[in-house]
C-alpha cells in the first residue's frame, strides 16, 4: 500500500528531469559557482537519487531558495550544511560530515594507502631475496 | 522478491568465481624474483593502487547500508566523497604508469628510471601548464596536475609505441605486447585528459529566454529564433530553433524538443547536442514560463569525447596485446 | 587444501548477511532529527482568516497532533476519513499545517470533505515546513505539553498505525 501511495505521490508531481531554475541566482559569478556547487551536494529527498539542482519538486525549489537566501546573508557552507542536517538529518547531504562516524570515511583513503604500502613492502621483500 | 533474486545471482557468480580462484590460484604462483626497483615493482604498485581504488568504491557504496544496520545513523555518500577519495590512489598510479612504462624487467636502477623520465616529464609539465592557461585562461591545482600527468602518459606512450613498432631486434617484427601495452596507456592518457578538462571547465547552467533573446554561456551565444509545433509519429512536440554563434559568426543550429508521447502523457525533453572533437554543446528545454518564455538548461563540455575515445583506444590496446602469440601459448 | 587463497571467499560469505539484512530495509523512512527536540517556533496566518496569527503560544495543550497536508496530495485525501474520526473521538487536538497550497482550494477542500482541525496554519511558501523537516505530505507530528516532538509519522495515518505507534505514547504523556 505504501508503495502505491508513494508512486501516486511522485507521479502526480514528478520532477521533470531537466527541470530548472529560470535564471542565475547571483550576479556575481563566484557566488553563482558556489551556489551551484552547494545545491549539487544536497539530496532531493523525494526523488530516487538526484540533487536539488536537478529536480523541480516543491522541496527542491524551496531548499534552493533557502540556500540562495542563506548565501546572500553570508552564511558559510558549513552553516548551511548544519541548517539542513538539523532539519533533515545527515542523509540530505551527499558530502558526509567530517565528524562522528563519517570521519572514518574520510580517513579511509589514507588508511588504505598505508595498508597498500605495507603489502608492497612485504611482497618486494619476499621477491627480492 | 526481485532484489532477492539479484542477491542470489550475485552470490552464485561471485561465490563461484572466488571458489575457482581458491582452488586454482596456487597454480599461478611462480618463483620469479625481482629487485626493489624493477618493472615488476611498478606493476605491483599499480595493481595495489587499482585494488585500493576498487575497495574505496566498495566502501563508499556499502558504508551507508552498514551504518544504518548497525545503528550509526542514515547518511548519504555521493560525488563529493567519491571524487576526493579516488584522487588519493589515482594520482600516484598515473605517475607510476609513466615511470614504469620504460623501466627494465627484473632489475633496474632508480637513477636511470628518473633519467629516462626526466625529459618527457618536463615536456609534459610545460605543455600541461600551458594548454589550460592559454586556451581556457585558468590553471587550478587539480587541473594542472591532471593535465600534466595525462600528457606525460601520452608522451611516454608514444615513445613506447615507437619502440613496439620498431623494436631493437628488427627480425622479430612488431612487438605486439609492447605495442598493445603502449596503446592501452595512450588511451588512458586521453581518458584522463578528457576527465580533467571536463571537470575543470565544464559548465551546466539554467537560464530562460524568449524568442529573439540571446544567452551567453562559455563564449557561445545562443539565440532563440522560434518556437514551433513539431508533431512526430507517436508524439506531439514543441521545437525550439536556436542559432549558436561564436565570435559573431554562426557556429551551428540546435533544435531541442519538448515531447508529449501519446501513450505516456507526461512530457519528455529531447536535448539537442552539437558534438565535436574538442567539446560538446548541449541544450534542453525546461518549462514554458508563459509569454513564449522558456527555461533551458545549457551545458558546455570541453574535451568530453576524449573520454569515450580514450576508452576505445584502451580496448584497441587490449586487442593488439591479445593478438600477440606469446600470451596465447599453452604451457 | 587450506591456503591463503581461500581468504576472499571466506570474507565474502561473512559479508553476505549484511546484504541480506539490507534487502529488508525500508528505503523511504528517514529518521527525523527533531525527535526529542523542541518544536520549531513559527508564526503563520490562519487558513480561514489571514488576520488571525497562529504561533506557538496557541499550542497550550497537554498533547497535540500537527498534521501537514495539502489539496494536491493524494495521501492526504486517503488519511482524511481517519482524521475526521480521530477529531470526533476527541482523543487529541489536531493542528493543520497547510503546505504550499492555494488558500481557496484548501478551504473548498475542507468544506467538501470535512474539517478535522482545531486550527490550521497557512504555510503558503513552505518555509515553516522546512523547519519541521517536512519532505513529503502527509506528515504528522506528536508534540507534548513542553513543546517537545515525541513522534513523527511519514505517510497517511490510519487506525492500525494509530494503535501501534501513537496510543501508547499518548497514554504515557497523560500519565505524567
Amino acid at each position: 500500500m505504501k508503495k502505491i501511495y508513494y508512486f501516486i505521490l511522485f507521479a502526480t508531481f514528478s520532477p521533470i528531469v531537466f527541470a530548472i531554475d529560470t535564471g542565475l541566482a547571483f550576479e556575481d559569478s563566484k557566488l553563482q559557482e558556489r551556489y551551484e556547487k552547494l545545491i549539487s551536494e544536497v539530496r532531493c529527498l523525494v526523488c530516487q537519487n538526484q540533487s536539488i539542482k536537478s529536480s523541480n519538486v516543491f522541496l527542491a525549489v524551496d531548499l534552493r531558495n533557502e540556500i540562495k537566501i542563506m548565501i546572500g546573508k553570508g552564511k558559510s557552507n558549513n552553516e548551511i550544511g548544519d541548517y539542513l542536517v538539523e532539519r533533515y538529518g545527515e542523509f540530505i547531504l551527499y558530502r558526509p560530515r567530517y565528524t562522528g562516524y563519517s570521519l572514518f570515511l574520510w580517513i579511509a583513503p589514507l588508511a588504505l594507502m598505508l595498508g597498500g604500502l605495507f603489502v608492497v613492502m612485504r611482497v618486494i621483500k619476499s621477491k627480492s631475496n | 522478491m526481485r532484489d532477492l533474486f539479484i542477491l542470489i545471482f550475485l552470490i552464485t557468480v561471485i561465490g563461484g568465481a572466488l571458489i575457482l580462484y581458491a582452488k586454482r590460484a596456487s597454480d599461478l604462483d611462480d618463483n620469479v624474483n625481482f629487485s626493489a626497483v624493477s618493472r615488476e615493482t611498478f606493476l605491483l604498485l599499480n595493481n595495489v593502487l587499482l585494488v585500493i581504488t576498487t575497495l574505496l568504491i566498495l566502501i563508499g557504496t556499502l558504508a551507508p547500508l552498514v551504518m544504518e544496520i548497525f545503528g550509526m545513523g542514515k547518511i548519504s555518500i555521493g560525488a563529493p566523497w567519491f571524487e576526493i577519495a579516488m584522487l588519493v590512489p589515482m594520482i600516484p598510479l598515473l605517475i607510476f604508469i609513466s615511470m614504469g612504462m620504460h623501466s627494465l624487467w627484473i632489475k633496474d636502477d632508480i637513477r636511470k628510471v628518473f633519467d629516462r623520465s626526466k625529459f618527457l616529464f618536463i615536456t609534459a609539465a610545460i605543455i600541461g601548464f600551458f594548454i589550460p592557461a592559454y586556451f581556457y585562461g585558468r590553471a587550478g591545482l587539480l587541473l594542472v596536475i591532471g593535465s600534466i600527468l595525462s600528457i606525460w602518459i601520452i608522451l611516454s606512450s608514444f615513445v613506447s609505441i615507437k619502440n613496439g613498432l620498431f623494436p631493437n631486434n628488427r627480425k622479430s617484427g612488431i612487438n605486439r605486447s609492447v605495442l598493445g601495452m603502449a596503446t592501452a596507456h595512450l588511451g588512458l592518457g586521453f581518458f584522463v585528459l578528457g576527465v580533467t578538462f571536463v571537470s575543470s571547465f565544464g559548465i551546466e547552467t539554467d537560464r530562460s529566454f524568449s524568442v529573439g533573446d540571446t544567452l551567453s554561456v562559455a563564449g557561445y551565444d545562443y539565440r532563440l529564433k522560434s518556437i514551433k509545433n513539431a508533431p512526430g509519429p507517436n508524439y506531439q512536440a514543441i521545437e525550439a530553433e536556436i542559432d549558436v554563434y561564436k565570435d559573431n559568426s554562426l557556429y551551428t543550429k540546435l533544435y531541442p524538443q519538448k515531447r508529449t508521447y501519446i501513450v505516456q502523457k507526461s512530457p519528455m525533453t529531447e536535448a539537442a547536442i552539437k558534438a565535436s572533437w574538442n567539446k560538446d554543446l548541449f541544450i534542453a528545454l525546461g518549462d514554458s514560463l508563459g509569454n513564449d518564455k522558456w527555461s533551458v538548461r545549457i551545458q558546455y563540455k570541453p574535451m568530453i569525447r576524449w573520454i569515450w575515445f580514450g576508452c576505445l583506444i584502451m580496448a584497441l590496446g587490449g586487442a593488439i596485446a591479445i593478438s600477440d602469440k606469446r600470451y596465447r601459448s599453452i604451457e | 587444501m587450506m591456503n591463503k587463497h581461500y581468504l576472499p571467499i571466506i570474507i565474502f560469505f561473512l559479508v553476505i548477511p549484511i546484504f541480506y539484512i539490507g534487502l529488508d530495509r525500508n528505503k523511504s523512512e528517514l529518521p527525523s532529527p527533531l525527535i526529542g527536540k523542541e518544536m520549531p517556533k513559527f508564526s503563520l496566518p490562519s487558513l480561514q482568516n489571514s488576520n488571525n496569527i497562529i504561533d506557538n503560544s496557541n499550542f497550550d495543550y497537554e498533547i497535540f497532533l500537527l498534521n501537514v497536508w495539502a489539496t494536491w496530495c493524494s495521501g492526504c485525501l486517503e488519511e482524511h476519513p481517519f482524521l475526521m474520526q480521530l477529531s470526533k473521538s476527541n482523543q487529541i487536538p489536531i493542528i493543520g499545517l497547510n503546505w504550499r497550497d492555494n488558500k481557496n482550494d484548501a478551504i473548498d477542500w475542507l468544506e467538501n470533505y470535512g474539517d478535522p482541525y482545531n486550527l490550521i496554519a497557512n504555510d503558503k511558501l513552505g518555509r515553516v515546513a522546512i523547519d519541521w523537516g517536512v519532505y513529503g505530505a502527509p506528515e504528522s507530528f506528536l508534540v507534548d505539553s513542553n513543546g517537545i516532538i515525541i513522534h513523527k509519522h511519514l505517510g497517511p495515518l490510519n487506525e492500525k498505525i494509530w494503535e501501534q505507534d501513537f496510543v501508547s505514547l499518548i497514554r504515557d504523556v497523560n500519565n505524567k
